[in-house]
């Protein structure tokens, strides 16, 4: 019985490796592959032709506007990182005065927050704010991420829709977090994303329907690029409110 | 320094350090492959150009997280590649009726005139390995293992793609994958 079982396993070991197992049986060659150094050794072997298969196709290049695009938004967004990570002007003078005459300093840091508190106080009242009627969905984070924060935010007639996420956990180079939308018990992915140091990631979900035909939306972590189907942890979710 | 004679792991770590002539080379060395993979999911030039492009501004952003135990490098760029096209693919519902694989018949490569660097070498050997193991399958397990593989169809889908019975479908993708497993491990003996 247990050769059986462990011959069954090794049949399914390439549909595994392919990604195109039935989910019925992914949990069953996932647990016994846990525990059975012969099918271990076939996955790997398996993984190892799957690995080379990319390099068994017809080769063509891409035009070469995709590396000028490339090569553009990577020199723009390099350039952007170092300004971005020089002392600001505040940040000098503020260095020069605590260095020559701490307290004149101490002044003008407490004048000039003074002076952004006043400023915030006018961005935040309600005769600036727009009267949007956004319909808003708050995610609910799971035991997986429990600080994590989700909103999706959608246009008055819920067809189009942005997702913004908080407190997520940076993931490592062969993951990302997929959305997920469903509907009659059919799941399609809106979206990949990679959140910053802080946690923190926007994304314009793509569906072919109107967002609000959808049931529910929820996130979870899946390998770099995306899965078929939702395979890893969820972080967030929701109920898309009619 | 000379970029083209480094190992795809020094580019990596260049690359990790906001250096943008290793992500060129990079670049250089492997978007045939990933536009290719992108491609025959796709069967569309312009997403496939958008899917390549995608592909090395991920690699811009993580490459400070990878490291060698974790795989090649090129197999790395490919699975990107790979589960963005299926996910670009399955979101547009786009299925395409005989949307074939090409893959390539296995014949001689020669390597690049001039230098024979390591990087090249390895490549284009694991290209004719492949290559030769693949045009020993069957014509139906290539063509069924194509479209789980690039396409990331399922059994069903397959099956309705081919007109051809779900047991059918399944066996082929099995005994292609197996088969291909024993030709390599055979090659590298």
């Amino acid at each position: 019985m247990a050769m059986e079982v462990e011959n069954h396993v090794i049949d399914l070991l390439p549909d595994y490796v392919l990604d195109i197992l039935a989910e019925t049986e992914l949990s069953q060659v996932a647990e016994h592959l846990a525990d059975c150094p012969t099918c271990q050794a076939e996955f790997q072997h398996l993984l190892l032709v799957a690995d080379e298969l990319p390099l068994a196709l017809v080769l063509s290049s891409p035009p070469p506007r995709v590396k000028d695009n490339l090569m553009g938004a990577i020199h723009a967004l390099n350039t952007k990182t170092t300004a971005s990570s020089q002392p600001t002007l505040l940040e000098k003078l503020t260095r020069v005065f605590r260095m020559r005459l701490p307290a004149l300093g101490l002044a003008l840091i407490l004048v000039l927050a003074l002076g952004n508190i006043l400023l915030w106080r006018q961005l935040s009242s309600s005769s600036l704010q727009a009267n949007t009627p956004m319909r808003v969905v708050a995610l609910v984070s799971t035991k997986d991420s429990p600080q994590a924060i989700g909103t999706m935010i959608m246009d008055p007639d819920g067809h189009y829709g942005t997702l913004v996420v908080d407190h997520l956990a940076e993931l490592d180079f062969e993951h990302q977090y997929q959305v997920w939308l469903n509907r009659d018990g059919e799941r399609i992915s809106a979206g990949l994303f990679s959140v910053n140091y802080a946690g923190y990631a926007s994304l314009e979900l793509l569906a072919p329907l109107p967002l609000i035909q959808y049931e529910t939306i929820g996130i979870t972590i899946e390998p770099m690029g995306g899965s078929p189907g939702p395979t890893g942890a969820k972080v967030l979710g929701s109920e898309i409110p009619h | 320094m000379d970029y083209t004679r480094l190992n795809d792991e020094t580019l990596l770590r260049l690359i990790a350090h906001s250096d943008e002539t290793a992500l060129s080379e990079l670049y250089d060395r492997y978007s045939r492959l990933v536009y290719s993979v992108s491609f025959n999911a796709l069967s569309d030039p312009d997403r496939a150009d958008e899917v390549t492009q995608d592909v090395f501004v991920r690699v811009w952003g993580k490459a400070r997280t990878y490291s060698a135990e974790q795989g090649r490098v090129v197999t790395w760029l490919t699975s990107i590649a790979r589960h963005r096209s299926i996910d670009l693919f399955r979101q547009t519902l786009t299925h395409h009726e005989n949307l074939q694989v090409s893959w390539q018949e296995a014949e001689a490569i020669d390597l690049p005139d001039g230098q024979n660097v390591e990087w090249e070498v390895d490549l284009v050997q694991r290209q004719q390995r492949i290559r030769i193991a693949v045009a020993q399958l069957p014509i139906e397990q290539k063509k069924a293992l194509g479209m789980a593989f690039f396409q990331g169809l399922s059994h069903p889908e397959i099956a309705a793609t081919l007109g051809e019975p779900l047991g059918t479908v399944k066996t082929r993708i099995r005994l292609g994958m197996q088969k291909l497993r024993t030709l390599l491990q055979d090659e590298q003996l």
